[in-house]
């Protein structure tokens, strides 16, 4: 939204060993959410504002309890619905919490965000076609729990089907912790995904561009944000990406590679 | 054979499957397989139950099963009278509930 707030995405996400738990997840989604917010003034303001309702939930988490359920206690209404899917409110952070209700990532980070202020042991397990999250060790005792709905036990073996919905098979590093990168890369693709129509254009590059300054990123993202910048009509920025991107592709995937570059020159033709 | 003495007296009065061999076959190196324990619930050695689940953990005496409903049960390891492992459930490839093809 801001170039500051840009700039403080990218140099958090820099510093980051892999563990969510040394990792300020919270403020890293509440500045991906900065972005769908436009009229939300100071930067700093708006993270307090907001990392205050994660702790106040969590001073309402019980202190004696099994560990899934002191924070089912005070999460328990959250939850998700299959309408959740299709809107952009289910993945902001704010929106989630003012909602109670948003996309499994989100959930699930909720959860974990608040569980470390409640000094619980929890983490966000991305299982292939579900995001949820487990509670303990996760070498040892721990449990599943899944947010969207509403913070249920999720046994191993409905994890596993989960899995297999998606025609592949549960292996036991989809349950380790799951590295906050990813996750903020999985929740702005979600973002992306959505925006994928003429109306959502602005949505979709800002989604884009905060990809871009992850740390690690895929080599389609270039393609992809190439694409973003001919929706809100940047031809010649849109070519310069498409031309650049051809130019990476080239030796791995060169019929990729001429693609983008006969799509840089119709974007270019578009050009006055 | 110390403590499955009892057990042998409580399978004579025929609150156990008399043919159960009464021998624990799993070990911490069987962590992450599914198991079923057979182990006494009460002082009173006579009194048996199993718990049937994942072998998630096993240190300090206590051994950790997760239960198909996703709950842990935690055992001592004392009160073990037998255990073995057990195929995993079959996967239903097919899922009854909300469509969540895209990423969630």
């Amino acid at each position: 939204m801001t170039i500051e707030s840009r700039e403080r995405f990218a140099e958090l996400c820099r510093n980051t060993d892999g563990l969510e738990a040394d990792f300020r997840l919270d403020l890293a989604l509440l500045l991906v959410a900065a972005e769908a917010h436009t009229e939300l003034g100071d930067v700093d303001v708006f993270l307090a504002r907001e990392t205050a309702r994660l702790d106040a939930l969590a001073e309402q988490v019980p202190a004696h309890g099994r560990d899934d359920q002191r924070l089912r206690e005070v999460l328990g209404h959250f939850h998700g619905e299959p309408s959740d899917y299709g809107r952009l409110e289910s993945s902001p952070l704010p929106d989630v919490l003012s909602r109670r209700q948003g996309l499994p990532i989100t959930l699930s980070a909720v959860w974990t965000q608040v569980a470390y202020r409640a000094g619980i042991n929890a983490y966000g397990v991305g299982l292939p076609g579900h995001f949820v999250v487990g509670i303990g060790d996760p070498q040892g005792a721990r449990v599943l729990v899944d947010p969207f709905d509403a913070g249920k036990l999720l046994p191993y073996d409905r994890a596993k089907e989960i899995v297999a919905a998606t025609g592949r098979t549960l292996h036991p590093d989809h349950l380790q912790p799951h590295d906050p990168i990813d996750t903020i890369a999985r929740t702005l693709g979600n973002i992306t995904n959505w925006a994928h129509t003429p109306e959502r254009a602005w949505q979709r590059l800002w989604s884009v561009e905060l990809a871009l300054l992850l740390p690690r990123r895929n080599l389609g993202l270039h393609r992809e944000y190439g694409e973003a910048l001919i929706g809100v009509g940047r031809y010649a920025d849109a070519s310069r990406v498409l031309m650049e991107y051809a130019d990476i592709v080239q030796d791995a995937m060169p019929l990729e590679a001429d693609n983008a570059r006969r799509t840089a020159g119709h974007v270019r033709s578009r050009l006055n | 054979m110390g403590q499955n003495d009892d057990v042998a007296a409580a399978s004579r009065r025929g609150s156990v499957r008399p043919a159960a061999l009464l021998i624990v076959r799993i070990t911490p190196a069987d962590i992450g397989r599914r198991v079923t324990i057979r182990h006494r619930i009460s002082a009173d050695a006579a009194t048996l139950t199993d718990v049937m689940g994942y072998l998630r953990a096993w240190s300090d005496g206590l051994v950790v099963i997760e239960r198909h409903d996703g709950e842990l049960i935690e055992i001592a390891e004392t009160a073990m009278v037998a255990a073995k492992v057990i195929p995993p459930k079959a996967v239903r490839r097919e899922r009854p509930t909300t469509s969540q093809e895209g990423n969630p």
